[in-house]
């Protein structure tokens, strides 16, 4: 895996979810690594910062909002660039993920152009001119 | 006596004193010697009685001889006074009797508004609603025990003072402005923290008028309110939830379907084989909870629920169920024990499936820490039992009593976090018994559960 192109950690109690983002994301040149619940995921991150993660909200046991409160306070853990991808779509949940200054906000179903759009942009791997994204 | 000389007669007893000596010498016509050993007969003085004695001789009612008074000897002054007599008793009887009769009647009615008082004090004292009833200028004539619980114990020993030196209630003390001022009454919404977390009450304020218009004070009634609020966000966390639970399922459609389009010329066979098979069985799932909720509504309409009733493998059902909820949740296996080919069941297999389905997404569920989950089936003559085994959280006695309500889910920390909208097994055992089946489960804290689920094998012959 070319770990150059960045290292995504997808965070979702659904493995059929996580398993076909996996897919698409290794199939862009990332490399990808998933945990099915909260604790995991803190596992994880501890293991090895990713360059972005896509994290559930709704998971057993440890939350997706307590995944991002439990994060190490270290510069390199708070930074992660987090996409929250879930079910929820309510102003009150959006609205929380702001507060947690989360970089965007996807509701199931979702589009994989554009979520895989969206993490190459962020990951700066954008080959094309970039005509959507910020300038 | 000609009744004339009666009315002469009664008004020569023009006043109390005359009357009552007249009527002390019609019972006693010599008695008199002087008028000095009256005294103060009857609570009169010596010298009203000297003159009401001088008048009733000038009436020739008396006559004085030798400074002794006596009756007059003239038969028909005498008979007359006799008469008087007779009739001012028996009036003063049945005006004594009335007045009896009266004092009664008061004190009967007494006794009812006191009874009425303390009933009236003993019910809104007993009300779970709050009464709190201040006068014009706002000062506390009542409150019941309910309002202290609910605006503080200062209401208790507050009476005759401002209200809003016992009550921090904003929103009470605006009502009652409000109602003062402007309407005649007031609505607010009250909020407290009680013991058991926030309540949530709904006061009306209303004026006490006078046919006049008068104002006389306010009344306040507080109605707690939480649990239709607890209902109403129950509600809406179905509805939430429900949207949500919809989601998952699309979403999983939905982005394989993207995947197999975007990477359509670079997929073999096999992968696009395997994509198209969880699209497939996500649209299966989706397929189920519409029902289930479907279902659910029909249960909560007091409407049969429909089954489809054929001949099926009971064993087939309850490997599919297990292979399901596997390709759902590859981490947890589930262990069957089935007998070896067909156990030929009428049913609705769907339905079933359904049933199957529910038990062990439970015991998943509630097994948090792992241990083993086994799909059971035991063959009967009569019928089938299928066991879903877990080595979970278990429940004790009182948390199982509720399992089969609707919204109903264990509370405790290690199911916070438990997803769920308390409608699985509340379905389930319709379901169950619309075949004419048993739901019941078994259980030991910290050891685990059993549910069972027997159906008959032929419901129609069953039923």
């Amino acid at each position: 895996m070319n770990d150059a192109r960045g290292h995504v950690l997808v965070v979702d109690d659904e493995k059929r979810t996580c398993d076909v983002i996996c897919f698409n994301v290794e199939a862009r040149g990332y490399s990808v690594d998933v945990a099915l619940d909260g604790d995991s995921a803190l596992r994880k991150v501890a293991a090895r910062i990713p360059d972005l993660m896509i994290l559930d909200i709704d998971m057993p046991r440890v939350s997706g909002w307590e995944v991002l409160d439990l994060l190490p306070g270290d510069e390199q853990m708070s930074r992660i660039p987090v996409v929250i991808l879930s079910g929820r779509d309510s102003p009150q949940d959006i609205a929380t993920g702001w507060n947690y200054e989360i970089l965007t906000y996807f509701t199931k179903p979702f589009d994989m152009s554009d979520l895989m759009g969206f993490i190459d942009r962020v990951l700066g791997n954008t080959d094309e001119c970039d005509e959507d994204g910020p300038e | 006596m000609p009744p004339e000389e009666q009315s002469l007669l009664a008004g020569k007893l023009d006043s109390m004193i005359k009357l009552d000596v007249a009527l002390f010498f019609a019972d006693n016509p010599d008695a008199m010697d002087s008028a000095a050993s009256l005294g103060t007969w009857a609570g009169y003085r010596e010298a009203e009685l000297e003159e009401a004695l001088a008048e009733l001789c000038r009436d020739r009612l008396l006559v004085r001889t030798g400074g002794v008074y006596h009756l007059t000897p003239d038969p028909d002054t005498r008979e007359a006074l006799a008469r008087f007599r007779d009739q001012y008793e028996q009036t003063r009887r049945s005006v004594e009797d009335i007045i009896a009769g009266l004092e009664r009647d008061r004190r009967r009615l007494a006794e009812r508004i006191e009874e009425l008082e303390i009933s009236t004090q003993a019910i809104v004292q007993g009300m779970g609603e709050g009464v709190v009833v201040v006068d014009a200028g706002l000062r506390l004539r009542y409150a019941n025990r309910a309002a202290a619980d609910i605006l503080g114990d200062a209401l208790v020993h507050g009476l005759g003072e401002p209200i809003d030196e016992l009550v921090e209630e904003g929103a009470l003390l605006d009502a009652l402005r409000e109602s003062r001022e402007f309407s005649g009454e007031g609505r607010r919404e009250i909020e407290t923290i009680g013991p058991t977390g926030p309540r949530y009450y709904l006061l009306h304020v209303n004026a006490i008028t006078t046919e006049e218009g008068d104002v006389h004070g306010h009344t306040c009634l507080l109605s707690d309110v939480t649990e239709l609020r607890e209902l109403d966000n129950l509600k809406s966390d179905l509805i939430s939830f429900v949207s949500h639970e919809l989601r998952n399922p699309l979403g999983a459609v939905k982005s394989y379907a993207d995947t197999l389009v975007i990477h359509a010329d670079r997929l073999d066979e096999a992968k696009k084989r395997e994509f198209a098979e969880v699209i497939s069985q996500e649209v299966d799932r989706l397929a189920r909870l519409i029902d289930a909720y479907l279902d659910i509504s029909r249960i909560e309409a007091g409407r049969a629920l429909e089954l489809v009733l054929r001949e099926v493998d009971a064993a087939g059902l309850a490997h599919r169920a297990a292979t399901i909820q596997t390709a759902a949740e590859a981490e947890r296996s589930i262990e069957t024990d089935v007998p070896e080919g067909p156990v030929t069941i009428t049913a609705d297999k769907d339905k079933v499936l359904q049933i199957l389905l529910n038990l062990l997404s439970n015991a998943v569920k509630y097994s948090p820490n792992g241990g083993s989950i086994t799909l059971r089936l035991v063959e009967l003559p009569d019928e089938v039992q299928y066991v879903v085994s877990d080595q979970g959280l278990g429940m004790d006695e009182n948390q199982m009593r509720g399992i089969f309500t609707p919204f109903y889910r264990v509370r405790r920390s290690e199911t916070r976090k438990v997803r769920g909208t308390g409608l699985g097994l509340y379905l389930s055992k319709h379901l169950a018994e619309a075949h004419g089946g048993r739901l019941w489960a078994e259980s030991v804290p910290g050891q685990g559960s059993d549910f069972h689920l027997a159906l008959p094998k032929c419901p129609d012959r069953e039923r």
